[in-house]
């Protein structure tokens, strides 16, 4: 039980960071495709989608994977300038209180971690793509509200992105439209479709249902730690099933000697059962809650964690919901019920001096 | 097909539920066949013994059902947020072609066993024991439904399409003729409003009166009066829209789940004087003045409630919808 519910919560924290992450990101992408792969867009493109009614601006981001190979890990970078205006809470902080200078760079914790061990303290060297090194300065660590979305983040101006990256001066990676009435969102997606039939548009809301997906309905290895979680918990109760123990048997037998009927003795098992097993699950929730907040969970995080090291370092936000604690009631109380009437009715049903002796 | 932890719970209940009733219908069916009071032979003894067990899971598998329709729901709720075009357990349920049959089938089943159980502690206070038969015949009857449930409930996750769209409660519950409650919105609201205070009027009468006829039929046409009440009047002020008629969205958190505390108590209203009704009906005794009392006590706070709604927003906002 302290299993199952300590994977639920583990489970329910990422999704609330996760949604957390998506409130602040922009309604409304705009990419470019080509061939089926996501390309650079052209930032003639703009003005056309500022042009579109409802479209309060259209900003064009810079940003990509840097793959450092010392560590094997992916930072992402994101260009920004002092000036522009900030398409996302984070960048809208971090622009109010850091500065990078023209050739420095903010870092989320997990890269400045990373930069530390392998010895760059000051600085790093980005290889360009034509081999030559670029030195970019390290002008501070920034910290946000969800460290998942930023810990492998680094932010610098736009122009170092671009040297970095070799992106050609008329092109952005994405732009970004902020919409001003939430309703009109589709609308403006039919708009922009229309215009660069070429482009892909990503809405909130399509993250925001291929999260849930990923974490309610796709997640294989989710269900296979769930179902591991519920059939041990079976073989318990199974075990329970086969059998009263000794003093158990002479309890009954005592009661029945006392006059009680089957029907007392039963109800008075189901009461038991039912305060047991609800103590038991009280106390579960309380070991998985202190287990997964106060601990961080070890071990069984790691389990939910991707496949990039940067991304192992986040803290796990303290939610709660009731569908989740009524999946673990339900789970475990009823059938423990279930297991113990059986026995004690075949115990009970005995004679009194049979059961005793 | 989705297996979510809540749909995996439900099934992992059903599967219980099935072979606790399985086990319950063969020692029925055994106590039907040989069950004689006047007989001192160690079959009846034993037969009496099992039909303790019975009555004991009966009653477990009651208890469970209540909370877990209730999580039913809440957990249909919970995948219209993944499915396309649903905005609420409406769209989900009508997603496939015989979701509303189950929904309508789990209450029946509840209404089924609740009675069941009004039956057991009757024949448990007899001294002649006179209900048993009639007790187990119930239930080889509400076997069936139990496990019409169980495979509807099974088919129902595995025909539920997470990409299908589906349409809206909105639509579903719409005065387009097209709707499946067509005839029923062809009322206006006085009719409706006229209908359900008499019926509601009718109900307390005979709850005072503690008429068995007629607070048999009352409590029947009183809950089906009520939930189109719901849908065509009331649902409107909860939602303060005139065109929203779902009766599942104010199950949801925006309408601070009043939507449960409505249903709970228009079943307790109706159940206990239909169970106390058909009681007497099957036995010649006036002992069920509690059971009307509570029926009456649940009537009144269901109504209150429900009307409270119009009048509030009347007051705030000057205004009917």
């Amino acid at each position: 039980m302290f299993l199952l519910s300590s994977i639920l919560f583990i489970a329910n924290s990422i999704r609330y960071e996760l949604e957390r992450t998506l409130n602040s990101l922009p309604p409304i992408t705009v990419q470019k495709l080509q061939a089926g792969r996501h390309e650079l867009i052209s930032l003639q493109k703009l003005d056309k989608l500022l042009d579109i009614d409802g479209v309060q601006s259209a900003i064009p981001r810079y940003w990509g994977y840097y793959y450092f190979a010392n560590a094997g890990v992916n930072f992402s970078i994101v260009g920004v300038d002092i000036f522009d205006k900030a398409y996302s809470d984070i960048l809208h902080n971090l622009l109010e209180n850091g500065t990078f200078g023209n050739d420095g760079m903010l870092v989320g914790q997990g890269v400045a971690k990373i930069l530390r061990e392998n010895y760059y303290k000051e600085y790093f060297n980005f290889v360009k793509s034509d081999g030559s090194l670029k030195q970019v300065n390290l002008a501070g660590v920034f910290d946000a509200k969800t460290s998942l979305e930023s810990n492998d983040m680094i932010f610098m101006p736009k122009a170092l992105v671009q040297e970095i990256f070799d992106l050609p001066q008329d092109k952005a990676t994405d732009i970004v439209l902020q919409v001003a009435n939430k309703d009109e969102i589709p609308n403006i997606i039919a708009k922009v479709k229309e215009i660069y039939p070429d482009s892909r548009v990503i809405t909130k809301d399509d993250m925001r249902i291929s999260y849930q997906n990923i974490f309610d309905y796709k997640s294989g290895l989710f269900l296979a730690l769930f179902i591991v979680a519920i059939f041990t918990f079976f073989m318990i109760i199974y075990d329970r099933a086969s059998g009263l123990s000794g003093n158990e048997k002479k309890e009954i037998g005592i009661l029945k000697a006392l006059g009680w009927r089957i029907e007392d003795i039963l109800q008075e098992k189901f009461y038991e059962a039912f305060i047991i097993s609800f103590f038991a699950f009280i106390t579960a929730l309380i070991a998985a809650l202190s287990f997964v907040y106060l601990l961080q969970a070890p071990l069984l995080r790691d389990i939910f964690m991707g496949y990039s090291v940067l991304k192992s370092d986040f803290d796990l936000p303290f939610t709660i919901d009731f569908r989740m604690l009524s999946v673990v009631f339900f789970l475990s109380v009823p059938i423990y019920i279930a297991a113990i009437i059986i026995p004690s009715w075949r115990v009970a049903s005995m004679d009194a001096d049979e059961v005793m002796r | 097909m989705s297996y979510t932890p809540e749909v995996i719970t439900l099934l992992a209940l059903n599967v219980l539920f099935f072979c606790i009733a399985t086990l319950c219908l063969f020692i029925s069916i055994n106590i039907l066949k040989n069950w004689d009071m006047n007989t001192t032979t160690s079959l009846q003894y034993r037969l009496e013994k099992q039909s303790v067990l019975v009555a004991t899971f009966i009653k477990y598998i009651f208890i469970l059902k209540l909370p877990l329709f209730l999580f039913f729901i809440f957990s249909v709720d919970k995948i219209s947020g993944v499915i396309t075009g649903a905005m609420c357990a409406a769209g989900v349920v009508n997603s496939v072609d015989f979701g509303m049959y189950l929904v309508v089938l789990k209450l029946f089943n509840l209404y089924l066993f609740g009675f069941w159980l009004v039956l057991h502690v009757k024949d448990q206070k007899s001294k002649k024991r006179e209900f048993t038969k009639i007790k187990f015949w119930f239930f080889a009857v509400a076997y069936i439904f139990l496990i019409l449930e169980v495979v509807y409930e099974f088919s129902f996750f595995n025909a539920l399409e997470i990409d299908k769209i589906v349409s809206c409660c909105g639509t579903l519950f719409s005065a387009a003729s097209s709707s499946s409650l067509a005839v029923v919105f062809s009322l206006t609201n006085t009719q409706v409003l006229v209908l359900f205070y008499g019926m509601f009027l009718l109900h307390i009468f005979a709850l005072f009166r503690q008429d068995t006829i007629l607070s048999l039929f009352s409590s029947i046409i009183f809950l089906i009066i009520s939930i189109i009440a719901l849908i065509l009047f009331f649902g409107t002020y909860i939602y303060e829209l005139p065109t929203h008629h779902c009766p599942f969205c104010f199950l949801q958190k925006e309408y601070y789940y009043i939507g449960y505390i409505i249903y709970i108590t228009l079943f307790l209203a109706t159940f206990f004087s239909f169970s106390a009704a058909l009681m007497e009906r099957i036995k010649e005794s006036r002992s069920y003045k509690k059971y009307y009392m509570i029926s009456l006590i649940f009537t009144l706070i269901f109504t209150l409630i429900i009307s409270g709604y119009p009048l509030v927003y009347f007051l705030k906002n000057g205004v009917w919808l």
